[in-house]
């Protein structure tokens, strides 16, 4: 353990945790727990926490199979040009997710700059559930990138070397000795990505819509509920943020690996 | 197969030109340091030169200048089966898929890999640790699983990177044997701070200064023999630098050590006397040399290191120490011989 913190500073420490929790405490005390189980488990609440749950896997999957080959080439970047990248890559990360909607809407949208093409291979992305994927892969995408550049830069090309002398081919190196080092970063990335994927809400809203089975998510569902029927949308919220704390901590597990 | 290069690392003063003969074994000897690890490493392909170039049995491996390397043979097919100091084994693969690594690369197939890799491994004496990991091997086990791999690489060159530092005593003469049983028909180029090392493993032995080659030759020359009080100081000998006046080698205080030569008297030269090969006498003894203690030092197990301004000699422990200031003898057990530089 560390030295001894100062007293004030214990006590702000305690101030900012019940301001964190406060929003937690909140939820708990409006809920209605003799309902909780059935407000949970109704139709409508299933269906978007079914597709919730399926749309952020097969989004965190896209984020592993993108996001490695992105954060491993961001290394190859030298000085301000990676800098640069990565600011661009990494913007999603801060920027108002309602605008990543929008822009997702002009690019890949009925009228969009590719839009248009994808349209006419018969391709409907906006307004589906692949389009609620895709809104959660794009804003998802940075947690991967990030996660895999601290994972390959804290560490030296030695290993790797090593393997070409011994006659690996850049495959073999990448598969033998890169993805198996950098492997608990890749795997808090996409854990990550999942819980991002999950709380998902504007650029979904934007891109995909609400409709309900096919893009409305848990996230949307608690959003459109809040007004109706209070009682359903704290339950979801209680779900999310249990679901939410059991992921963050499985990820922080193999973070702390990566970044030791 | 043979190995000619000329390393240049310009950051970390590395500029050293290299030979190694069909099946010879060349020491590259110097203190830690001096560059042989570098000059190893740029062979091999982990760490990029920024001058030279290189060549096996002729055949041009690569070739660097100001505007940078231009590879002929890519690392993965130079054959340098290099050992390095830390092993650098995949911690995540069985020993036995680490030796196997490089058949596996080369697309042999599993099942003689397999063999491959068994082999090797009772060449190194660990038959029957195919399936641990690396972590839980000890230092001088992951030494010889990284000979073995070495070895299963077929290597037109072994390169070796310190293989007996940083072991016991007792793995490193394990290691050592192996070492010596491999030598003789592979090229090979052994990194090593000890002269000892080329003494008993080499046919060729370049002592590497601050990245540079001072001194090359056979190791019994070169050590018994050292032109540079560099190579003097690793071979663990004291250099005696004078005029030899036909009988003696007059040194610079005017002292007289007694020796042998076929020089011509009047000619400048050196002897080099191991100071355990050197007597403590009185002061103005005959035929010694006299000399003023500058210093006692620790020397072979048992035995104090007496240093002169010029001279050292070694007594035992239990003998009369002389105090520092003290004036004493240096008496060569026997003359040596003295030669030019």
């Amino acid at each position: 353990m560390g030295a001894r913190l100062p007293r004030w500073l214990l006590a702000i420490a305690a101030i900012a945790a019940v301001f964190a929790m406060l929003p937690i405490a909140g939820l708990a005390a409006r809920a209605d727990w003799a309902a909780l189980p059935a407000d949970i488990t109704s139709a409508a609440t299933a269906q978007a926490l079914w597709l919730s749950v399926r749309t952020s896997f097969i989004a965190a999957l896209a984020c592993v199979t993108l996001g490695v080959p992105l954060g491993l080439a961001l290394t190859r970047l030298r000085g301000a040009v990676r800098s640069i990248a990565r600011a661009v890559l990494l913007a999603p990360l801060v920027l108002p997710p309602v605008v990543s909607g929008l822009g997702l809407l002009y690019a890949l949208g009925r009228r969009g700059l590719l839009g248009s093409g994808l349209e006419a291979a018969g391709l409907h992305l906006s307004f589906t559930t692949a389009a609620v994927v895709v809104a959660q892969t794009f804003v998802a995408l940075p947690f991967m990138v990030a996660s895999v550049e601290a994972a390959a830069t804290s560490r030296t090309d030695r290993a790797e070397r090593v393997a070409a002398s011994f006659g690996a081919s850049p495959a073999r190196v990448l598969l033998s000795v890169t993805l198996p080092a950098i492997a608990p970063g890749i795997a808090s990335g996409a854990v990550l990505a999942f819980a991002r994927s999950l709380g998902e809400f504007g650029a979904t809203l934007t891109f995909a819509g609400s409709r309900e089975g096919v893009t409305r998510t848990a996230p949307l569902l608690i959003y459109l509920a809040r007004e109706s029927d209070p009682q359903v949308a704290v339950a979801l919220g209680l779900l999310l943020l249990a679901v939410a704390v059991v992921i963050v901590a499985v990820a922080l597990g193999p973070m702390k690996a990566v970044t030791r | 197969m043979s190995l000619d290069a000329h390393v240049v690392v310009a950051g970390r003063g590395v500029d050293a030109e290299i030979a190694v003969a069909p099946g010879e074994t060349l020491a590259l000897v110097g203190p830690n340091g001096s560059g042989k690890s570098t000059v190893l490493e740029v062979l091999a392909g982990l760490t990029d030169p920024t001058g030279g170039y290189a060549a096996v049995d002729g055949e041009e491996l690569w070739r660097a200048d100001h505007r940078g390397v231009r590879v002929s043979v890519a690392a993965r097919d130079r054959r340098m089966g290099i050992v390095p100091q830390d092993g650098a084994l995949l911690p995540h693969l069985s020993v036995e898929a680490n030796i196997a690594y490089s058949p596996r690369s080369r697309r042999t197939p599993r099942a003689e890999t397999s063999a491959l890799a068994r082999d090797a491994l009772t060449r190194v004496g660990l038959a029957g640790l195919e399936a641990r990991r690396p972590a839980s091997l000890s230092g001088g086990q992951a030494r010889r699983v990284a000979i073995a791999r070495a070895l299963a690489s077929e290597p037109a060159v072994l390169l070796l990177d310190e293989p007996f530092a940083a072991l016991d005593v007792e793995a490193a003469a394990s290691v050592r044997d192996i070492v010596a049983g491999l030598t003789g028909r592979v090229a090979t180029l052994i990194a090593t701070h000890e002269a000892t090392d080329a003494l008993l493993l080499a046919d060729q032995v370049a002592v590497l200064d601050k990245g540079r080659v001072v001194e090359q030759g056979r190791p019994a020359d070169v050590f018994a023999k050292p032109r540079t009080p560099f190579a003097a100081a690793l071979a663990g000998v004291t250099r005696y630098e004078g005029v030899w006046d036909g009988r003696a080698l007059v040194l610079a205080n005017g002292s007289l050590l007694a020796a042998t030569s076929a020089l011509a008297p009047g000619t400048r030269a050196v002897a080099a006397v191991a100071p355990s090969r050197m007597r403590l006498v009185a002061a103005g003894s005959a035929g010694a040399l006299d000399d003023t203690v500058v210093r006692v030092d620790p020397g072979s197990p048992g035995s104090l290191r007496i240093m002169g301004t010029l001279g050292a000699a070694e007594v035992p422990a239990s003998a009369h120490v002389p105090q520092r200031g003290e004036s004493v003898g240096f008496a060569p057990l026997e003359p040596p011989e003295a030669y030019a530089t």
